[in-house]
């Protein structure tokens, strides 16, 4: 009983940098694909909100066709669709096609979280800036912005944590990431007793990152 | 100008409904009838059906990861299963007097749904290999196959040596997969090793220049090869990797009952029917001693 | 020269004419206040004038400049971004519902736009708006978010906001209607004190008692229309309209 335990910790143990190094990969997509995603996001929303009616098509059509066609689907249509197609845009960075793929999926996410913060925001609150003379951006940049920003928290912390778990897609283009590590080190060592480290590691990230993003949620509300 | 928009509402409302209820009933169709073709395997001496403690009573679910060809893959209608695995179950099938249900899986999880008792045999190109007798009861050979090494034609590549340096990809778990880690293990240094969950996104890579090898099943290759004509054949592995059918450690009634229903297709010369048509020529000959 | 004058304003939302043809002229240092029921287009009009609404047709003059000459929503006065925006600037809005910033200091509130729009500097700014919340009685309450503030201080925050951009005109649209009753003297006490200090002031309210005790002169529009002006004294003695009769009698 002992004996299996303990060797069970060694093998775990010996699973620990493997694991982390495909981690990385997972961790490193999400972020930068969320980042992107929100200054995408931003950008296709304001299209959205705006007066100009091309603008606003261009937005609306960008947010249904990514929200509406799985991220798997896009992901393979730029690695391998879009190349044989059209040859010149063969890309050779599988990481950089994942975080190109990613962020624009995000990013039409994102758009529609931004776009209902910021229509969630009293009119009135561009009323008193524009009767102050602030112009259109100023009166974004100042005034609903900073007030969008604690109703974009929890939905935007939703979303990375999605993005985390979608990750796994990746696999498709042969990068290995946290998912696909575990499931070789399971095949390869016959014991699923690696779930649990693979497991723990999901759990500490978004842990780690649902507790920033309440901190942030508080932040952008002590005004309350 | 209110109420007109709310009419038009109700009415596309109306009309997406009713589109998606036609589609249900479509899809529903569909399956009975998917179900009424793989049944075409039922008892051919119409006798009462034999208890092989089947996972499901009457019935042989065979397992496959479809998107193989052409060992078990999709027909040109994109739905209907076809291939060398596919018809060899259903003779397997009728000499059984079962009905014959396939299931698709996903390569990684293919034996260990054997386990789960999501169906009582795997028939979908597994190779026969130490491990996986050591786990699973395997059948004896019923085709022949061995590695192969494909790239595009002029790459230079002629031997595993020659891949130094050189990209290579394969399907992610797969004899094929095990050995370019063996190869790797021993000392060989690649600019890069891929893996893919299926075949085919090996092939896409090599013509799109992103890998400059596949290491892959010969009977797979064939196939591939007769489609796209700039693939050749460098290098052909010496040791044999006959493919064989598994079954979960312990049901030997049931793997008894298939190795004889497969020696007597081959007898009866059913197999080499099979393997002419998808591969040209009697792959399967004397591979089954 | 009168800081305002609007000639026939008309405005359409579809189908539904608010305004249907407003004339009025505001003196320099005069206080005019704009009663009537509600629906009556006397926010519209008030919203109109500061461009929060475009109207469809009129006239308006600010300060003698041409700020609209519409007819069919089309402006036949070309002005640019920046002159627009200037003369704008010369009418300070208090709404309803006070639309304080939540997310900035009482100080930062009345700070802001002198800093972003003006470009006077922060400390020139801030010191400023001392002085202005001090007027309104809020020297002690500078450092806080508004959410700590009740109605009556939010509304003063507000005028002390708008008085930051130095308007030459006041405009307040229903000042005190969001406020509970013991808050509306508070609020109406620093506008009689506007007025006293000459600010020339267009107020929509319902507090009719204050409108006969402030201003120089009343209007009463109903259905879209000025039906009647007048001094107090006189418009509440003896109105002329047969609906400014009832609507006084009704309220009074």
């Amino acid at each position: 009983m002992f004996e299996s335990i303990l060797h069970g910790l060694r093998q775990i143990a010996g699973w620990i940098i493997p694991l982390a190094q495909a981690a990385e990969v997972t961790l490193a997509l999400s972020v930068i694909s969320v980042v992107i995603g929100i200054i995408g996001g931003v950008f296709i929303a304001l299209g959205r909100i705006s007066r100009g009616k091309i603008l606003k098509r261009i937005c609306g059509a960008y947010i249904f066709v990514f929200r509406g066609t799985p991220l798997l689907m896009q992901l393979f249509f730029l690695w391998t669709a879009l190349p044989l197609a059209i040859p010149a845009l063969t890309m050779q960075n599988r990481f950089l096609a994942a975080v190109i793929a990613f962020s624009l999926n995000s990013a039409a996410y994102q758009a529609e979280i931004i776009r209902a913060a910021i229509q969630s925001i009293d009119p009135g609150q561009m009323e008193a800036a524009k009767s102050l003379g602030l112009t259109y951006s100023q009166a974004m940049r100042l005034i609903i912005f900073p007030q969008s920003i604690k109703r974009l928290v929890p939905p935007i912390g939703n979303e990375f944590i999605m993005v985390l778990k979608d990750t796994s897609l990746v696999q498709m283009i042969s990068l290995v990431d946290l998912m696909k590590k575990t499931n070789q080190i399971q095949s390869s060592a016959a014991t699923a007793l690696v779930y649990l480290p693979s497991a723990v590691m999901y759990l500490i990230f978004t842990g780690v990152f649902t507790w920033l993003f309440n901190r942030l949620e508080k932040h952008h509300a002590r005004y309350e | 100008m209110n109420t007109s928009h709310c009419t038009l509402l109700k009415r596309v409302s109306a009309l997406v409904l009713a589109l998606a209820c036609a589609l249900t009933f479509a899809a529903c169709a569909k399956t009975e009838g998917g179900a009424a073709s793989t049944a075409a395997g039922t008892a051919a001496d119409g006798g009462e059906t034999v208890d092989y403690g089947n996972v499901t009573p009457g019935v042989l679910k065979i397992g496959m990861e479809v998107g193989y060809p052409p060992m078990e893959y999709l027909a040109e209608d994109g739905s209907t299963i076809t291939g060398f695995d596919y018809e060899l179950g259903l003779e397997v099938g009728k000499k059984l007097g079962l009905d014959v249900e396939f299931v698709d899986t996903a390569w990684e999880a293919i034996l260990t749904s054997l386990d789960s008792n999501r169906y009582d045999v795997v028939m979908s190109s597994l190779s026969i290999t130490a491990e996986r007798q050591a786990n699973y009861n395997i059948t004896k050979p019923y085709i022949a196959n061995n590695l192969v090494l494909v790239t595009v034609s002029g790459s230079g590549i002629d031997s595993t040596e020659s891949l130094a340096g050189k990209r290579v990809a394969t399907q992610t778990e797969t004899t094929a997969d095990d050995y370019m880690n063996e190869l790797i293990d021993g000392g060989l240094n690649l600019a890069g090793y891929n893996v893919y969950e299926k075949v085919i996104n090996c092939f896409d890579e090599l013509k799109l220049n992103r890998i400059d090898a596949v290491m892959v099943d010969k009977v797979v290759a064939l196939y591939y090869l007769a489609n796209y004509s700039e693939l050749e054949v460098v290098w052909e592995s010496d040791t044999p990797e006959p493919l064989g059918m598994g079954l979960k450690k312990g049901n030997d009634v049931l793997t008894a009952a298939i190795e004889n229903a497969v020696d007597e297709l081959y007898a009866e010369g059913t197999i080499a029917a099979i393997a002419n048509k998808y591969f040209g020529s009697d792959i399967t000959a004397g591979v089954r001693k | 020269m009168p800081l305002i004058e609007t000639q026939n304003i008309t405005k359409r939302f579809g189908e539904l004419e608010v305004l249907k043809g407003i004339s009025l002229t505001v003196q320099k240092g005069e206080t005019i206040c704009v009663i009537g029921p509600s629906g009556a287009g006397k926010s519209t009009f008030l919203r109109a004038l500061n461009h929060l609404e475009s109207i469809t047709s009129g006239k308006i003059i600010i300060d003698g400049e041409v700020l609209d000459d519409r007819e069919n929503g089309i402006n036949k006065s070309i002005l640019t971004k920046q002159q627009e925006s200037d003369i704008l600037l010369e009418m300070g809005m208090v709404f309803q519902r006070f639309n304080i910033f939540p997310h900035k200091t009482v100080l930062e509130n009345v700070a802001l736009a002198p800093e972003k729009v003006r470009k006077v500097s922060k400390a020139d700014a801030e010191k400023r708006a001392r002085d202005l919340l001090e007027t309104v009685g809020l020297t002690d309450k500078t450092d806080v978010y508004p959410a700590k503030l009740s109605g009556g201080q939010l509304q003063r925050v507000a005028i002390a906001r708008a008085l930051a951009m130095d308007p030459k005109i006041m405009l307040f649209d229903e000042p005190t209607s969001a406020l509970d009753p013991e808050l509306v003297g508070e609020v109406l006490n620093v506008i009689r004190k506007l007025a006293q200090d000459g600010m020339t002031m267009l107020i929509v309210t319902h507090e009719i008692g204050f409108a006969r005790d402030v201003a120089d002169s009343i209007v009463f529009m109903a259905d879209g229309l000025i039906l009647e002006q007048a001094p107090p004294a006189e418009i509440f003695a003896n109105p002329k309209n047969e609906k400014t009769k009832s609507f006084l009698q009704a309220v009074l």
